[in-house]
């Protein structure tokens, strides 16, 4: 039973600029992981990924990086965006 | 090297200049189609929030453009924003632009975007492959359609 469970691996697309890319990942591992999966998938470097977040498909729920992706409220086969936190960018 | 279709590059100036009122900063994105990537015939305003010295996009605005985005199948290729002064990218330019993906193009115009409509003092940089900017001579960065 834990052998079956420890394999299941299910998937979910990020949308980040306009594009859906899959990305796989396990219910029970920690938000931050998938979130770091999701950011190498689209090469956003880890000195880059500060502002961002994962969100749910409402745009405003974040992905808690400190719970598991189901307590998150992550469901297969649903579609995440990979935005910033916060309001932020340029300025002098 | 990205090719801006007629128009952009005024309709780029008219929102800089309506909404900076020579005495905020602005900014638009340049939008492509996903096939096309590097020939830009689409500027959007965002939602953003500004002040004289700076510009912040409207991160609730940004996940329903990458909804938008997806749905006509089109992608940001660059943004551009205006600076009160001089042109440069400043620190915090480098480190919050809209995206963050290598090949990213970000453009400054100065003095509010009141200068002539062209590219001669603007500063133009581009993102590389190690999350840092890549400073580009903006005549061979971005050629205009007439």
């Amino acid at each position: 039973m834990a052998q079956a469970e420890a394999a299941v691996h299910l998937e979910v697309g990020v949308l980040y600029n306009g594009m859906t890319r899959n990305v796989r990942y396990h219910p029970r591992e920690l938000g931050h992981v998938l979130f770091e999966r999701a950011c190498h998938v689209f090469e956003i470097k880890p000195p880059e990924r500060g502002p961002l977040a994962l969100f749910l498909p409402d745009n405003a729920t974040e992905v808690r990086p400190d719970v598991t992706v189901e307590e998150a409220g992550v469901r297969p086969d649903t579609t995440l965006i990979l935005r910033p936190r916060e309001a932020s960018t340029g300025a002098v | 090297m990205l090719t801006l279709a007629p128009g952009v590059l005024g309709t780029t100036f008219e929102h800089l200049r309506r909404c900076g009122a020579d005495e905020r900063e602005c900014v638009v994105v340049w939008v492509a189609s996903i096939e096309n990537p590097d020939y830009i015939d689409e500027v959007l305003h965002p939602a953003h929030f500004a002040s004289a010295v700076r510009c912040d996009f409207d991160p609730a605005w940004i996940g329903e453009l990458w909804l938008d985005l997806d749905h006509r199948r089109r992608t940001v290729r660059a943004q551009v924003h205006s600076h009160p002064g001089c042109a440069y990218h400043s620190a915090r330019d480098d480190q919050f632009p809209l995206i963050h993906t290598p090949g990213f193009v970000s453009v400054v115009i100065p003095n509010f975007a009141n200068g002539h409509i062209g590219l001669s003092n603007a500063y133009v940089t581009e993102r590389d492959g190690d999350g840092g900017w890549r400073h580009l001579d903006a005549y061979e960065a971005i050629k205009e359609v007439s």
